[in-house]
């Protein structure tokens, strides 16, 4: 049995990744309402074609971040030809690891910027 | 452009799907349904969006063009590194050592001296490319990377200024700039200036030699200073000398004191003519000297009058050299600091609001980028290309060595098997493509000898800067070695690849059987190779396709004045001789009496700018009915003085009104011609005969008395310009002026050469006056597109290469191919298989690397074809047009070369392709 990967491996999450995550979080996707929803969730900022999705979830798929989903969402929204996304344990506590460090890193610079700059 | 709107939705998507296969085949696999997917969905809400294809399949080519190599990219390297049981490092850095030993490198020469053909085809292939990428490189170095021949001269800076005036955007220096940043400004360790132009060097004493033109150039005091250079003989300027009412003194060049003085030390204290006035030479300049321009001879100081400077006549050119370590951006910051100081010291007559206005800011640049500016982008396109057609050379020489490396798999397996380290492979193919690429930099190398000296030829007629600089010197040399060695690399890196991928007990195993192993790796890399040589060579083809269509639309804009039978001689009236205005008419009209009554001429007359020339004068132009804003400036227009049968001897259509009165000192004329741009712009729907014009702010008024014909001054590629002609003599508040420098334009009827008689003609009417620029109106008109018609030879040139080594390439890709399905073929045939569908196999193959080819091509071509954009004129970077012609050509090359190969495959017997088994 290997070891138990720890989130802290992954980190930092690329910003793909981070949205991906994130979107999956909210519940089972299919590719295009990944591409979709990270678009809107960043306000447009992330904005992932195909190619690059399809390669960063088969990477993700690897390192155990997600996997496919067996069970299916409703049958009349369903469309059987998509294959569907979703978390897992790891990749939930990768996305949250990644929140803290990044709740840190913005406390830190939050401290010394409120101080202003220093005198030269 | 594909529009995903027009054709029907399954179009689009069959197109991606094909484009899917750029990605390996077990990604595609994996995902290839979902991607299609979501394909489907993006364009579906595209369309919903009302985002157009042209918007559209740009993103997607994009994403699919990196994700694919990139995925491919990755590929390769697991397989190569990750999964073979093996260490890399070690095989690798071994296999280079033992490739440079001595018996490596011998064996190497030994086992390609045993196929010749082989050999000479690789050399020369690969040295045309580094020769034709060294040579061009050579010329890049000498013209834009070596510093200028100063002492610190990364230190030099050329200074001029950006203004906010309609017509114009950049003026050089001022007196009044000049004279204050020399005095106020803190950033620079001199501040210098000058103005360029030609004189009249008269008789030397006790030299008969009779007067000629040269260039000279009036200087600041200073400015040998700030350039860091000392006289190898007397002195140069001193401080206070480039004042007026100086004593006359000029420094000579090196080149003028050996052939007026015969390098004599006492030419220092004799005296020379220039323009008329008598001149103390008081220094000489060492040999290589020349500034500003490489025909400079002469120096004369500049003759600044504090009192009198006027701060928006900017007719100097300024030159700096930096404080120690003062950036380019501080120095800048320095002048600004004084601008508004201008007006301040030197009132000019000019109201404090239109300075403002004006937005008057200082730009300060590397005086090397400022001399080269024009031409760098186009010598960095031109290198560009010639990288890419090397980089096809190599992907040529990489697919035949790919060929060699198979026949000689068995030798290299049972190799393995007795023992010899994959090392000792990977050597083989190192030290035969070292040899290769060494033996090709020396031909090429050879090569660019003569191809620097066509270049300093070719480029000289085409006013390329620096040319003098031009040498194969030590960075030469290195970037040939550079680019060998990437050579070597480039050709030897895929069979390498090879010994690494291809498992020694299966190219054992697959021996007997006549087949080769690695089928798939080998497939791709070779495929890889042809599809790169034919995106590349589409690449060239395009821009070259784009400067031909772009010289195309230049050769159909009409100048605006007839070209033919107009010879233009240039002359120089020195203000010494002729002071008075009145003088000055007075020559000008016996001149034209005289030159008019020459047999075969039918009309001259005097300009002093010759349209597409570096002649130019402008200046701000108030117009009577369209009074400004208080403080604002007007526009400024070009303008040029004409004496009244230009329009007539140019055969610039009059459109309304008529033109000036003969000459005549006593009385000159108040009235100007404008050219039809220039009514339209401000009378769009009336005439502007009788309106009044005047130059500057304050001038006198000048009633229109004619509207002209449109004529392209500065460019052919430029907009035809709202030019004003004024009469040869103007009265001005106070004084009449006429222009000194001037071109006689003469229209002749015979076709005979009449230059010699007209310099006779102005040698009877004044012998000290030299004619010069001597040239015909249609050598002016062919001069302006010139630097277009080379380049687009060049590149033409490159692409021809391109096409050629592309064909070649794919030809040797697809016989080899033939060759080893030769069996497979003759089992086809033998059950039956017509030889079309066996032609139809093979060149399907063909089309497919064709069609791959030509993809990626064109959306590389899209991305480089933006480089030239500035090259163009009035062709988009992105011509449909001239992209699909480019594709269809490289398209019929591609089939052309697959079609052999296909006929060849097609008569293959049966019998024989069995016997042979």
């Amino acid at each position: 049995m290997p070891e138990r990967p720890s989130p802290q491996n992954f980190l930092p999450l690329k910003t793909d990744a981070f949205y991906v995550l994130l979107v999956l979080i909210q519940g089972e996707r299919h590719g295009y309402a990944i591409m979709r929803d990270a678009a809107d969730r960043s306000d447009g900022a992330v904005r992932l074609q195909a190619g690059a999705l399809y390669r960063l979830l088969r990477r993700m798929l690897d390192e155990g971040l997600v996997v496919e989903s067996q069970r299916r969402p409703a049958a009349d929204v369903d469309d059987e030809r998509r294959r569907y996304y979703r978390v897992t344990p790891l990749g939930r506590r990768t996305l949250a690891a990644e929140a803290d460090r990044m709740a840190s890193l913005a406390a830190a610079a939050r401290a010394v910027l409120r101080q202003g700059p220093a005198l030269a | 452009m594909v529009d995903f709107q027009t054709p029907s939705p399954s179009n689009a998507e069959r197109l991606y799907r094909l484009l899917l296969h750029l990605y390996p085949a077990d990604f595609r696999r994996a995902f290839q349904r979902e991607l299609v997917e979501a394909f489907r969905d993006q364009r579906r809400a595209a369309r919903r969006d009302g985002v157009r294809g042209t918007a559209f399949w740009p993103v997607i080519l994009q994403d699919l063009l990196t994700q694919a190599l990139s995925e491919r990219a990755t590929a390769t390297w697991r397989a190569t590194w990750l999964a073979a049981p093996f260490d890399p490092d070690r095989s690798l850095v071994s296999g280079v050592l033992l490739a440079l030993r001595l018996t490596a490198l011998r064996l190497a020469i030994r086992r390609l001296m045993r196929s010749p053909n082989f050999t000479v085809t690789t050399v020369v292939v690969l040295a045309l490319g580094i020769g034709a990428t060294t040579g061009v490189f050579s010329v890049v170095n000498g013209v834009l990377l070596r510093p200028l021949a100063y002492a610190h001269a990364d230190r030099l800076v050329a200074l001029g200024h950006t203004v906010d005036v309609s017509g114009k955007t950049r003026v050089d220096e001022s007196d009044a700039s000049i004279l204050l940043y020399q005095e106020h400004a803190r950033a620079f360790s001199g501040v210098g200036a000058y103005r360029d132009r030609d004189a009249n060097l008269g008789a030397v004493q006790g030299d008969p030699t009779p007067a000629v033109r040269v260039s000279i150039a009036s200087v600041t005091a200073n400015l040998f200073d700030v350039l860091q250079v000392q006289p190898s003989l007397g002195r140069t300027f001193e401080p206070g000398e480039d004042r007026v009412g100086a004593a006359p003194v000029a420094v000579i060049s090196d080149q003028l004191w050996r052939s007026r003085f015969r390098g004599r030390v006492s030419a220092i204290g004799k005296r020379i003519v220039v323009d008329g006035e008598s001149r103390e030479v008081i220094g000489v300049m060492p040999p290589g000297f020349a500034y500003p321009h490489s025909s400079s001879v002469l120096w004369i100081p500049i003759a600044f009058d504090a009192a009198h400077a006027n701060a928006a006549s900017f007719g100097y050119l300024g030159v700096a050299r930096l404080g120690d370590g003062v950036t380019i951006e501080r120095a800048r910051e320095d002048l600004e600091r004084l601008i508004p100081q201008t007006l301040v010291e030197f009132p000019s007559g000019i109201p404090p609001a239109m300075w403002a206005h004006a937005n008057v800011h200082a730009t300060v640049m590397s005086l090397r980028d400022s001399i080269t500016g024009g031409v760098s982008r186009v010598l960095w396109i031109l290198l560009g290309s010639m990288c890419l057609v090397l980089v096809i050379a190599c992907a040529n020489v990489a697919g035949l060595f790919l060929v060699r490396g198979d026949s000689r798999q068995d030798e290299f397996a049972v190799r393995s098997a007795l023992g010899s380290g994959n090392a000792e492979i990977v050597a083989q193919c190192l030290s035969e493509a070292f040899i290769l690429a060494a033996a090709s930099g020396f031909v090429g190398v050879t090569m660019t000898i003569p191809t620097v000296s066509l270049a300093r030829r070719f480029g000289s007629s085409l006013s390329v800067p620096r040319l003098d600089q031009v040498d194969v010197d030590g960075r030469v040399m290195l970037f040939a070695l550079a680019i060998t060695v990437l050579c070597a690399v480039l050709i030897s890196v895929v069979p390498v690849l090879r010994v690494r991928l291809v498992p020694i007990a299966e190219v054992l195993r697959r021996a007997g059987r006549g087949s080769s192993s690695g089928e798939g790796i080998k497939h791709f890399a070779r495929s890889t190779l042809v599809v790169a040589q034919i995106a590349l060579a589409l690449v060239l083809v395009s821009a070259s396709g784009l400067l031909g269509r772009s010289f195309a639309r230049m050769r159909q804009v009409e100048p605006g004045f007839d070209v033919n039978g107009i010879d233009v001689s240039r002359l120089v009236i020195p203000n010494a001789s002729y002071p008075t205005a009145a003088s000055a008419i007075q020559l000008y009209s016996r001149l034209l009496e005289h030159v008019r009554a020459l047999p075969g001429v039918s009309d001259a007359s005097i300009t002093n700018w010759v349209p597409l020339t570096d002649d130019h004068q402008d200046n701000i132009i108030g117009i009577e009915d369209h009074p400004v804003q208080p403080g604002a400036v007007p526009r400024v227009h070009v303008l040029a003085n004409v004496e009244g049968r230009y329009f007539g001897t140019m055969g610039i259509p009059f459109l309304a009104g008529r033109t000036f009165s003969a000459l005549d000192p006593r009385r000159p004329a108040t009235e100007v011609v404008v050219s039809k741009a220039f009514a339209e712009r401000y009378w769009p729907n009336s005439s502007p005969l009788g309106k009044r014009v005047r130059q500057g702010i304050a001038g006198r008024w000048f009633t229109i008395i004619g509207e002209v014909g449109n004529v392209h001054f500065d460019a052919l590629t430029e907009p035809v310009n709202d030019a004003l002609y004024f009469p040869l003599a103007t009265q001005d508040t106070d004084r009449v002026t006429v222009p000194c420098y001037v071109a006689l334009v003469v229209r002749h009827t015979s076709a005979l050469d009449d230059i010699s008689a007209i310099r006779a003609a102005v040698h009877a009417v004044d012998s000290s006056m030299p004619t010069y620029d001597d040239r015909s109106m249609a050598s002016v008109v062919s001069a302006a597109s010139a630097r277009a018609r080379v380049m687009l030879v060049l590149l033409a040139a490159a692409s021809a290469l391109a096409i050629i080594l592309g064909t070649v390439g794919t030809y040797g890709a697809m016989a080899y191919r033939v060759s080893l399905r030769r069996q497979e073929i003759g089992v086809r045939v033998a059950l039956g298989a017509r030889p079309a569908d066996v032609r139809r196999m093979i060149s399907r193959n063909g089309v497919t690397l064709g069609i791959a080819g030509v993809a990626t091509g064109l959306l590389c071509a899209v991305v480089v074809t933006r480089l030239v954009r500035t090259l163009l004129y009035d062709v988009s970077p992105t011509d449909a047009p001239t992209l699909c012609a480019a594709s269809l050509v490289i398209l019929a090359a591609t089939f052309f070369s697959s079609w052999i190969p296909a006929r060849h495959a097609a008569s293959i017997s049966p019998a024989d392709a069995l016997r042979n088994r």
